[in-house]
């Protein structure tokens, strides 16, 4: 990697960004098809990359003046879920991991969503331990052999490219053996089967790898560096910071409120309690976050974003419930189980939501592993007894 | 700081007098038993540091800061249970008093008086106490101002529960007059006051039953705008409580993380095991939330003159629920972490408790400050019309 350029001074930074802007929209117009690729083009993708890989090498912090700019000048907020885990994960990881060639391979069609990224991390035998993982990779001259079974890898149906996390070298401790790829999705030996889940919806999947063969080119990082590879994609993916403050009553909270306004015929004075209480609980959290939000934003971020996993989840989890019970009649119903038929998620019933809401305390760090890090990281707490950190990946009991 | 791109929202971040402030304040306090300060704790922290005078206006010798300051200087008072007149006299009292300057409906001498007492208050020369009971949440009074013929003003009353009154040398008391009126007075020697300890829950900051039997006064101010001021005061004393309870969630944190580390019981340390660490884990969540609500409290309180009214109070009470409700099961936690010796009366962990259970009712209940978020969030009660009083709901806020 090059040394970082020396910072420019603020209002040299806002200038080119407002140059930056005002030229992108003269040229292609707000509601141009192009307008995403040529975001890249101009540096105005992720403004930390180096120039020629969508940004203007400047810091971060700059990134939310940017969409401000955006905003003021007409530009529509690009969909933030449209290859979440392309520009949420993959990118970063690749800036960090990946060589030149792969980041310019890969950066703009992940940002325009062209091309959708998948991860895949956890096995049937590997959730919450993911360095317990067991899909082998075999160096077979400059190509690499892999077999085994992914599991809960979203957008996998749909993507082009994957982050593969797989072991290398089984006989060194488990934290060591593990590498990690680029893994082109359409390899014949890849075989994709959608997982269905309570609500109905399938948004994960079972990966099948057989005899897929990857360059070594497609290798991030050294070999064996894996897990220290994986825990920037993690880092990526549990730090979801959003680049602008999140309004009062946004998403479920606000559902919630709604419902209580506009049906006067369901309250009762539990309930009542009840959706108070969920109400200052989301703006606790709000506020917490937007803490977080700020401190990030000055350029110190410290641990306080340690628990916005755990307490947006449990939130959610609370307000969802209250919402699912508030209306007797709807609690009977369902409205669509057949996920190619459902309503956009903002239109599903208090039913869907409460479902969908379970699983926030598993998915992407379970609510005790979350507590446990705060733990260990945070608090400095004695560690639990565990397997000794040499025992050889081979010889952990599977 | 260089390189930021502008913030529009109220900040979260403490600023960094606060900061000082607070680590000034806890430098003082070190080696002091929580509940237990020393002698002369009030001339080392109230004058000295010039806490006394934090929130008094510099053109009466304070330093002219905001609640963003107080309510520092509050957290590290509550985190190291500090026991000053803080509360009652820097905070409630100046704050009644600061916001009575101005107002002419007050006796001739009222406007001297007054300046004469905010200064020696900010000095930290005297202590000064507002006579209401602590449950008080909009002022009401709970003693009668009489004014004789001959110009003499003397009150009458007996009012139960109120606090800092056995140290306040000076007692603030909202009055009505005989036609009924609300106004505020300051009782001028002891004649005629008499001042009864409770047997209080908090015994570091009890409460007090004070007897006024003619005791001669000067009238400070009368009117809406002098109930005005006693209820901003109140307002501020409540985001002072709730910062003070975020610093005992500070000690909580700190005291389970610390006992963890060093309890051993099956020949490994307490903090090895799951349910104890995700215990205070969960905590320290807590205490990030309480943290921020309450910093946002301050910070609005401070934008008042540039904000809604509503949205002001909105942000106090959810401040006020959020963070007793939080430091209250934290310390309960704290207890159960620390088994037995955490009950026992030298360990310092009973009178966070009972400070904390206390201050439940102090300048309204949870249920009081969670029906008012729920009226000003338009969140309206069965039989309650929507839109009543409320703060424009879905994405308003100035955060």
């Amino acid at each position: 990697m090059t040394a970082a350029p020396e910072p420019r001074p603020d209002t040299d930074v806002e200038t080119l960004l407002r140059a930056r802007v005002d030229a992108l929209v003269a040229e292609h117009g707000p509601d141009s098809p192009d307008l995403l690729g040529a975001r890249y083009d101009a540096g105005l993708a992720f403004v930390h990359h180096p120039e020629g890989l969508g940004g203007l090498g400047i810091s971060a912090v700059w990134q939310s003046r940017l969409e401000e700019l955006l905003v003021a000048a007409g530009v529509p907020a690009p969909a933030p879920y449209r290859n979440p885990l392309g520009t949420g994960t993959a990118v970063p990881t690749l800036l960090a991991h990946g060589t030149r060639a792969l980041q310019e391979r890969h950066f703009r069609p992940a940002w325009t969503a062209e091309e959708i990224w998948c991860q895949l991390f956890s096995e049937p035998g590997a959730g919450s331990d993911l360095a317990g993982l067991a899909t082998r990779a075999v160096l077979d001259g400059d190509t690499w052999v892999v077999n085994g079974q992914k599991v809960w890898t979203s957008y996998a149906h749909r993507a082009r490219w994957g982050l593969l996390l797989a072991r290398t070298d089984p006989e060194l401790p488990k934290h060591q053996g593990m590498t990690m790829f680029v893994i082109d999705m359409h390899d014949p030996g890849v075989e994709v089967r959608p997982l269905r889940q309570a609500t109905g919806g399938q948004e994960f999947n079972e990966v099948f790898l057989s005899d897929v063969r990857i360059p070594d080119s497609a290798r991030l990082d050294a070999r064996g560096r894996g897990w220290d590879v994986a825990r920037t994609t993690l880092l990526n993916e549990r730090a979801a910071l959003g680049a602008r403050p999140a309004p009062r009553e946004d998403g479920h909270i606000g559902w919630l409120a709604q419902l209580w306004r506009e049906r006067p015929d369901l309250r009762t004075p539990q309930l009542h309690g009840r959706v108070v209480d969920a109400w200052i609980r989301a703006e606790a959290v709000r506020l917490a976050n937007e803490r977080i939000r700020q401190l990030a934003a000055t350029g110190r971020p410290g641990l306080e974003g340690s628990g916005a996993k755990v307490q947006h989840a449990e939130t959610t989890q609370l307000v969802a419930r209250v919402r699912a019970q508030l209306d007797p009649e709807a609690a009977l119903r369902y409205d669509e189980w057949d996920p190619d038929l459902a309503p956009p998620r903002e239109e599903r019933v208090a039913g869907y939501h409460y479902l969908r809401s379970r699983p926030m305390s598993i998915e992407g760090g379970t609510t005790q592993i979350l507590l446990s890090q705060i733990a260990d990281r945070v608090l400095g707490l004695p560690r639990e007894p565990a397997l000794p950190k040499e025992t050889p990946w081979l010889e952990i009991p599977r | 700081m260089a390189g930021d791109p502008p913030m529009s929202a109220l900040s979260l971040i403490e600023s960094e007098d606060a900061t000082a402030l607070a680590e000034q304040v806890r430098a003082v306090a070190r080696g002091w038993t929580p509940g237990a300060s020393a002698p002369d704790a009030w001339e080392r922290i109230g004058a000295r540091l010039g806490v006394a005078g934090l929130l008094v206006p510099e053109a009466y010798g304070g330093a002219g800061a905001g609640m963003r300051e107080a309510a520092a200087v509050a957290q590290a008072l509550g985190r190291d249970l500090v026991t000053v007149p803080y509360l009652t006299s820097a905070v409630t009292a100046t704050t009644v008093l600061t916001g009575l300057t101005g107002l002419t409906d007050g006796s001739p001498a009222a406007a001297d008086t007054l300046a004469e007492l905010v200064a020696e208050l900010a000095e930290g020369a005297a202590v000064a106490t507002v006579v209401l009971p602590a449950t008080s949440v909009s002022g009401d009074p709970a003693a009668r101002l009489e004014e004789r013929a001959d110009g003499a003003a003397v009150l009458h009353g007996r009012v139960a529960g109120v606090l800092g009154a056995g140290e306040a040398d000076r007692l603030v008391v909202p009055v009505r007059d005989a036609d009924g009126r609300y106004a505020v007075a300051l009782v001028t020697g002891s004649a005629g006051v008499t001042v009864t300890r409770e047997t209080s829950l908090d015994e570091t900051r009890p409460v007090s039953v004070v007897e006024l039997d003619a005791a001669p006064a000067v009238l400070l101010a009368r009117g809406a705008a002098a109930q005005q001021a006693v209820r901003r005061a109140i307002r501020a004393a409540v985001v002072a409580v709730a910062a003070e309870q975020v610093g005992a969630m500070e000690w909580a944190v700190e005291a389970s993380t610390a006992h963890l580390g060093v309890r051993r019981q099956f020949g490994r340390e307490l903090g090895s095991y799951q349910s104890l660490r995700h215990l205070v884990a969960r905590m320290w969540i807590d205490l990030q939330q309480a943290r921020a609500v309450t910093l946002h409290a301050a910070a609005a309180l401070d934008a008042a003159d540039e904000l809604p009214e509503d949205e002001v109070d909105l942000a106090v009470s959810l401040a006020s629920v959020h963070a007793r409700g939080r430091a209250l099961s934290c310390l309960e936690d704290t207890l159960q972490v620390h088994g037995g010796i955490g009950f026992t009366w030298e360990h310092p962990l009973h009178r966070y408790l009972k400070r904390s259970l206390s201050l439940g009712a102090v300048h309204g209940t949870a249920d009081h400050h969670s029906d008012e978020v729920a009226r000003l969030a338009d969140l309206p009660a069965p039989g309650a019309p929507v839109g009543a009083g409320a703060v424009a709901g879905a994405g308003a806020s100035h955060v």
